[in-house]
């Protein structure tokens, strides 16, 4: 801690690497912090914060797509450490399995890329089906990794009407399965009339609405 | 001396205007094209103008009779002829012949072969899917660039072997020839960092950006050398404008200094290549927070075409009072209200863009991007069709 004045501050300076996504300095003062005792969950909760403020800069513009990718990266290795040195997770967490993938016909993979990051940093146990995924390949996602929760991404106008028919035949091969949906041309209304238990707008709102949902029995 | 190259410049501009064809802009002295602007913008206020005279007018920030616009509609068209995505894609007289068909049909004075996204990628060995309901893609499970080693083995190609760069070149060579004078056929250019992206995958790409600049940049180094004869060989068919995509200049792509890092030289190379054979430089890109000025400092485009506003305004107004005087503005229809506004709603927009952009001239009305694919034309009329009513 010689460099910092106070635990709070050694913390404070954590979860800056994650917007500077600075992989080496962030196992460093891991190191440190868990010589200081803090507790996984406190730590945890700082990459977070990490997390959200790198959110919020691409929001404004402040960060680039690219950036953001690198960025999540780094909160991602900093929570998988964490997760070695013994952290609990949440039961909503623990008890959800996430298969996610991009609609056929569709390549933009981005905000997929993006989404699934966030939940793996987050602590969600996550399967990517990759993007330009057919109905058949979903259902074998869902079959094989057990999953409870079905995310898809469609990004353009054109691809956005091939979610309907994955929920639909998800639903009827596993009904215990929660849909959420997302992407450019998605909305609230949309994602609803195609029998989606959830929409998110984007990365900023998805851990919330993916809780809201599973806290609720759906 | 002087007089030689002057000479040597009117030459270039008479040869086209013999065969009915729109010369290059650069050779031609600006107090003509000034007052051919001026005169036109006179005129427009009693009469039509033609849809040259309107672009010209246009370019030169004056007032035309009323905006000149473009559908940017690429593939949706293909049914007017019957055409399916991968014969749009694949075979030059159906691709031009849709695209002429856009220009008689639909209408709008300026005609953009934005064909697909993987057009470079393909010629330097990118296997490239062709699906038969939608615009072609790059197979990311088989990326051509699969570690950042491989930057520095990219092949560069022989250009004449270069089947769909070539295959674009035809499709502008047989538009020049049809359109004439009735109106202005750009080229079309991805620029370096896009193309490695599409034989990369966007992930790695990105990570790759900020990690291992160097190599990417030996990648653009061996990209642009081939995207410079492809330039040089659309320019050889008389096209008077060189689009370049650009979408890495956004927010979308990587951070400001990052960009001018990796791809400036070569956009700069590119972009001169083009003003010293008298041809102007149109710039399009789709992202977000654009850098207007990044691209103004190293491209000096005479047109830009973008769909959201730069990073450094916050409407189109802004935009206008910033950027208006230095480039001609394009755009910025949200490709999103196309798929679910009526024409009359459409029209609507268009009036509000104008409102907003079209004061002094320098303003042409446009989509922010591509026409999206699987969408009926009603839209694309709506949009021409605004121009001539409330431009
Ligand atoms: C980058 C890009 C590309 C890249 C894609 C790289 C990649 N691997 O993803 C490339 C260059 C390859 C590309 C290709 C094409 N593209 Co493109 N592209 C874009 C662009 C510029 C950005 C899209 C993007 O990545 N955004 C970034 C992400 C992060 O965006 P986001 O929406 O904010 O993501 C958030 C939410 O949507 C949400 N979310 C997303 N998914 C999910 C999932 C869940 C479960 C949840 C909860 C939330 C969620 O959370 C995300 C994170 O916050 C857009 C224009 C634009 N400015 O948006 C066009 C755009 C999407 N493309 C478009 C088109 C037409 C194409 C092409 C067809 C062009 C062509 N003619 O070849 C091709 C595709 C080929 C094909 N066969 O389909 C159109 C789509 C039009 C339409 N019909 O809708 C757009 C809108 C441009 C336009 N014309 O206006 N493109």
């Amino acid at each position: 801690m010689s460099d910092f004045d106070s635990q709070e501050a050694l913390l404070t300076a954590l979860s800056e690497t994650i917007l500077h996504h600075d992989d080496e300095k962030m196992e460093h003062l891991l190191n440190a912090v868990v010589k200081e005792g803090v507790s996984p969950e406190k730590i945890k909760q700082k990459l977070i914060i990490g997390l959200e403020s790198a959110k919020s800069r691409i929001m404004t513009n402040h960060l680039s797509m690219a950036e953001f990718l690198v960025c999540l990266d780094t909160a991602i290795h900093g929570l998988e450490n964490v997760a070695l040195s013994g952290s609990r997770e949440n039961e909503t967490q623990k008890n959800n399995r996430i298969v996610i993938g991009v609609v056929k016909g569709d390549p933009h993979d981005l905000g997929k890329t993006i989404i699934e990051s966030v939940y793996r940093a987050y602590g969600y146990t996550i399967f990517d089906m990759g993007s330009n995924v057919s109905v058949e390949k979903f259902l074998k996602g869902i079959e094989q990794h057990q999953a409870t929760i079905l995310a898809i991404s469609a990004m353009m106008s054109t691809s956005t009407v091939n979610v309907e028919p994955i929920i639909h035949e998800a639903k009827k091969r596993f009904p215990h399965i929660a849909a959420i949906v997302g992407g450019a041309y998605m909305n609230e209304k949309l994602a609803t009339s195609y029998g989606a238990d959830a929409y998110s707008e984007n990365a900023l709102t998805v851990i919330e609405n993916t809780e809201t949902i599973m806290n609720n029995g759906r | 001396m002087s007089t030689v190259k002057e000479n040597l410049s009117i030459l270039k501009v008479i040869k086209p205007l013999l065969k009915r064809e729109m010369p290059p802009p650069g050779f031609i002295p600006d107090s003509i094209l000034n007052g051919v602007a001026t005169f036109s913008s006179a005129r427009g206020k009693i009469s039509h103008l033609s849809n040259l005279e309107r672009l010209i007018t246009t370019l030169c920030h004056k007032e035309p009779d009323h905006v000149p616009s473009s559908s940017f509609v690429m593939s949706a068209a293909r049914h007017l002829v019957n055409a399916s995505f991968p014969e749009f894609a694949l075979k030059p007289a159906i691709t031009a012949d849709i695209l002429y068909t856009v220009f008689e049909q639909i209408g709008g004075e300026l005609i953009i072969p934005l064909i697909d996204l993987s057009v470079e990628a393909a010629d330097f060995g990118q296997k490239i899917i062709y699906p038969e309901n939608s615009t072609p893609f790059p197979d990311y499970s088989e990326p051509l660039i699969k570690d950042v080693s491989d930057y520095r083995k990219i092949k560069r190609i022989d250009f004449r072997n270069a089947i769909r760069m070539q295959s674009i070149v035809e499709v502008c060579r047989i538009l020049v020839k049809k359109v004439g004078l009735r109106g202005i056929v750009t080229g079309w250019c991805f620029c370096p960092l896009e193309i490695l992206n599409m034989m990369r995958g966007a992930k790695n790409f990105f990570r790759d950006c900020i990690n291992y600049p160097q190599e990417v940049k030996a990648g653009c180094e061996i990209v642009t050398d081939v995207l410079m004869e492809f330039v040089d060989a659309q320019l050889d068919v008389g096209v008077p404008v060189i689009s370049f995509d650009t979408l890495f200049a956004s927010w979308n792509g990587v951070r400001k200094s990052l960009w001018e890092e990796l791809e400036g030289t070569f956009v700069n190379d590119l972009s001169n290549l083009v003003h010293k054979r008298g041809a102007l430089v149109a710039i399009h890109n789709c992202g977000n927070g654009i850098y207007f000025d990044s691209l103004i400092r190293f491209m000096a485009p005479e047109i830009i075409s973008y769909a959201h506003l730069p990073d450094d305004c916050s409407n189109n107004k802004e935009l206008k009072n910033r950027y208006g005087d230095q480039v001609v503005l394009m755009g910025n229809l949200d490709t999103a209200f196309l798929s679910y506004m009526t024409p009359m709603e459409i029209m609507d927009e268009c009036k509000k863009l104008i409102n907003d952009l079209a004061d002094g001239g320098g303003f042409i009305l446009a989509p922010g991007c591509e026409y999206p694919p699987n969408l009926p034309l009603d839209n694309a009329r709506a949009i021409i069709k605004a121009a001539q009513l409330h431009g």
